[in-house]
């Protein structure tokens, strides 16, 4: 692949008691592209992207982040590296209002602690209503639906999805994990969140996805890795993959 | 040296004990999911029955025991009929259920404060005689407590593996969502789950009380005993709640042998803090964790 | 009768700050803790060695050289104690989650009774401590009932804006978002861990100011004040009133305090009276968790 890549898996294994979910993984995603992780139900996708993001300790294997190892690492450093992600079952805030849900993203990490809570008041207050346009345009780039000083609980699955992706663009990620961005969502959003993928793309964001909507992949990524059964089927060219007959059978004929 | 034998002997006793509430509360905790902090107010109500059977109605004690395991078990079928199971039914937090739960103990205990007074009771059973064996001398009530109590966690664990009843209310903590749908009589489990629980806390209440009394307000630190004792052994394993429960009495032993008695309750925490060192992902380790949010 | 409502003031200023402490925790972190009476206590005692030194504790003799602090030096080792208390369980408990750790919190304030308890060098166990001095803020003695409910009225006005400060700032947002869902918080870069044991320290040295007032309005303190019942209340008043905002823990400490009161103008035997009052709280606890749990104005029920 052309460029360098932005985060390395070397043979990741996870396995629950008996059953090894993840059997030796192991995938590059070249910074800057759009890649796509596809694969039947069940084949072990979300636990890849767990392991990767910190939420599942793996059994063996490395992941490196632009050449740094953050294998083992708690989630929120591994965030903190600079790694996105976004849940299969989306995780907003539900008692935060939409704005304060991307707001919370926008804060330097440094200035959550109750130190910096207490002595800046000053600067979070003067610096208050900037974040707060900072957030809202990014709710308008995303297209969440207003208002958005309300319960972010209160959005319909499709905002939940939107939300959850302009609070990953706020947030100083260079790696975005999204696992299922479409799932449930009407085509008319597919489609916009097809565009603000490439978008990210284009401004030097790696991003990895998780889809089954394979006119979605075929739309958005350049290299397709095929996971059946916790292992590495094909990888390569998103058209090339698909276009593969044993693969087809793979992905739709289950 | 001596001392040392006579302090595990002592302690292997009281283990015994530990394991009864620590089963007691383990089977709730492990099937219905309850963290079932009313087992300290529970628990007492069968020697306090006892009590009044045998001291009030000067009945023999071996049958105000058994009426006082009997009242237990009744009490702690009633109080999942009126607390768990609307909260149940609700699909109630568990936080809510926990704090409703130990608004259940206060009740118990300050009732019992109220009938039976703060101080110490204890229950009429006669001069104890004792046995040496060898350097260790064992009195009836210790041989008593340890004889029926080993037969009592005997008992269960048989039961937990052979029976096919429990076997089938060990795997509703697994999958509670699961047994409804397997056509399983879910509602009737819980009322089984909890009656046996209260039995097997009031058995063991009932022997504590013949040997030391009861008052209304110890039962708090033997919750904790018996919570500790089940996380030191698993939540998910029979024989590790019996296990945990005799170490934390040897333990105790060897506090108050090396040190002084007035401690013997920091035992329980260090364990605890033991525990976590231990397992430093904590009981419910990374994996379950993820599931269950 | 002046006296007692002056009494009834100085109560619910003192409760006000340990129901806003935990409210930190418990009303945006999400945490529910049954230990807040331990760190109450640890402040009780941290003053009282602090201001009486070694007339009454050999141990605080050797380590604090008889150090007769002044009130407000005191009063901020009170704070410092509490804190410091408060990381020590935290670092422990914050391993757990859910069940267990609400457990574990409730077996650090046993443990802490135990110590009290028994720890005679420390503060005299269970006989308590007698002859607390009255507070003497620079140069103003406090005597009479009046005025302490001017000094917790003043030390309130100082510390609880410091609390309300933190419900609305990124820390206080952070911890909401934990409490929502802390997987997702985690994803964004915030460490769970780390903000939840920083609520804990803030409640705990808050929790050791109000000891410390405590500890110098009745002049007299043991253990039996920072038992696991006295935690129990303090949950009760936060439930009850409600948590997540700023009017729940107010409402609920006031209502809390006075319904005991209402309780002896019924004319119950002494001894009886308490075991009653408990009874009450234990229902009250039932039935709040059944009809809400969010309590009387709460933002936050628990989850
Ligand atoms: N915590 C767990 N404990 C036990 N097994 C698990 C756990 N999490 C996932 N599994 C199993 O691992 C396998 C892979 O799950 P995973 O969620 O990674 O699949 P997936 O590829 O994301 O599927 P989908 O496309 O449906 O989202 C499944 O068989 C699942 O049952
Ligand atoms: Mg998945």
């Amino acid at each position: 692949m052309m460029n360098e890549p932005a985060l390395t898996i070397k043979n990741l294994m996870v396995r629950f008691g008996e059953v090894a979910v993840l059997r030796g993984v192991s995938a590059s995603l070249p910074s800057g592209a759009v890649t796509a992780f596809v694969g039947p139900n069940g084949a072990g996708k979300t636990t890849l992207f767990h392991a990767i993001s910190g939420d599942l300790l793996p059994d063996k294997g490395i992941v490196s982040l632009r050449g740094k190892p953050i294998t083992g690492m708690a989630p929120w450093k591994v965030a903190r590296n600079g790694l996105g992600k976004m849940f299969q079952d989306v995780r907003v805030f539900d008692s935060l209002t939409v704005i304060d849900n991307v707001l919370l993203a926008l804060h330097e990490h440094e200035g959550l602690s109750v130190w910096a809570s207490l002595t800046g008041v000053p600067m979070w207050r003067r610096h208050a209503p900037k974040l707060l346009q900072e957030a809202e345009s990014w709710l308008e780039i995303v297209g969440v639906e207003r208002p958005y000083d309300r319960p972010a609980g209160l959005l319909s699955f499709g905002n939940k999805k939107l939300l959850a992706l302009a609070r990953l663009m706020a947030g100083k990620f260079d790696v975005f994990l999204l696992d299922e961005p479409t799932a449930g969502v009407s085509p008319v959003l597919v489609e916009r969140i097809a565009e603000l993928i490439r978008k990210m793309a284009n401004r030097g964001i790696t991003i990895a996805l998780i889809e089954h909507n394979f006119s979605f992949v075929t739309n958005v990524a350049e290299h397709v890795y095929l996971m059946r059964e916790g292992t590495i089927q094909d990888w390569g060219a998103t058209e090339e993959v698909l276009a593969k007959d044993e693969n087809r059978e793979i992905l739709i004929g289950l | 040296m001596n001392l040392l034998l006579q302090l595990i002997a002592d302690g292997l006793v009281n283990g015994i004990l530990f394991a009864l509430l620590a089963c007691g509360f383990g089977l709730v905790y492990r099937s219905a999911r309850v963290f079932h902090l009313a087992f300290a107010g529970l628990f007492l109500i069968s020697p306090y029955v006892a009590y009044v059977v045998n001291v009030w109605l000067h009945a023999p004690i071996w049958l105000a025991v058994t009426l006082g395991v009997v009242a237990g078990a009744v009490a702690g079928y009633i109080v999942e009929v009126l607390l768990y199971h609307p909260f149940f039914r609700r699909k109630a937090s568990n936080s809510a259920v926990m704090v409703a739960s130990l608004g259940a103990f206060i009740v118990i205990e300050n009732v019992l404060a109220i009938i039976f007074g703060n101080e110490l009771r204890t229950v009429d059973r006669g001069l104890a005689s004792s046995f040496d064996f060898g350097p260790i001398t064992l009195t009836t009530i210790q041989i008593f407590q340890f004889l029926i109590g080993s037969a009592a966690l005997v008992a269960l664990g048989v039961a937990i593996r052979k029976v096919r009843l429990f076997k089938a209310i060990w795997a509703l903590g697994d999958e509670p969502e699961l047994v409804p749908v397997l056509g399983l009589p879910l509602t009737r489990y819980r009322k089984i789950v909890f009656t046996l629980s209260a039995a097997l806390g009031g058995l063991a209440g009932c022997l504590i009380a013949v040997d030391v009394g009861v008052d209304p307000h110890m039962g708090m630190s033997y919750l904790l005993i018996a919570a500790v004792a089940m996380l030191t052994g698993g939540i998910d394993r029979y024989t590790g709640w019996v296990l945990g429960g005799v170490a934390l009495a040897l333990l105790q032993s060897l506090m108050v042998w090396q040190f002084s008695a007035k401690w013997v309750d920091l035992v329980t925490f260090t364990v605890l803090i033991g525990v976590l060192v231990v397992r430093p992902q904590g009981i419910l380790g990374l994996r379950k964790r993820l599931e269950e949010q | 009768m002046e006296n007692y409502v002056l009494h009834l003031l100085t109560m619910i200023g003192i409760y006000a700050i340990l129901a806003y402490s935990m409210n930190l925790v418990t009303g945006f972190g999400g945490l529910l803790v049954f230990c807040l009476a331990g760190f109450y206590g640890v402040g009780a005692y941290t003053h009282t060695l602090l201001q009486v030194g070694g007339a009454e504790s050999r141990l605080a003799d050797e380590l604090l050289f008889s150090a007769a602090c002044p009130f407000p030096v005191a009063l901020l080792g009170a704070a410092l104690a509490g804190g410091g208390a408060a990381i020590a369980i935290g670092v422990v408990a914050l391993r757990f989650r859910g069940d267990f750790f609400v457990f574990a919190t409730l077996g650090f304030q046993m443990m802490l009774y135990t110590v009290l308890y028994n720890w005679n060098e420390l503060g005299r166990g269970a006989f308590g401590i007698y002859g607390i001095p009255r507070p003497v803020v620079f140069g103003w003695e406090i005597n009479q009932p009046w005025e302490y409910v001017v000094l917790v009225g003043v030390v309130d006005t100082m510390v609880l804006p410091f609390l309300f400060l933190l419900y609305r700032s990124p820390f206080g947002l952070s911890l909401k978002a934990l409490r929502d869902n802390e997987r997702a918080a985690e994803s964004l870069g915030i460490s769970a861990f780390r903000q939840h044991l920083s609520a804990l320290m803030v409640a705990g040295a808050f929790s050791g100011i109000a000891g410390g007032l405590y500890a110098s309005y009745v002049t007299y303190i043991d253990p039996t004040s920072f038992g696991l019942n006295e935690s129990i209340f303090i949950v009760s008043l936060l439930l009850l009133g409600g948590s997540g905002n700023i009017r729940g823990p107010i409402i609920g400490t006031v209502v809390m305090i006075l319904l005991p009161e209402a309780l002896r103008f019924v004319g119950l035997p002494d001894s009886f009276a308490a075991n009653l009052r408990e009874i009450i709280y234990g229902f009250a606890l039932i039935l709040l968790m059944y009809w809400r749990p969010r309590g009387l104005a709460g933002d936050f029920s628990l989850r």
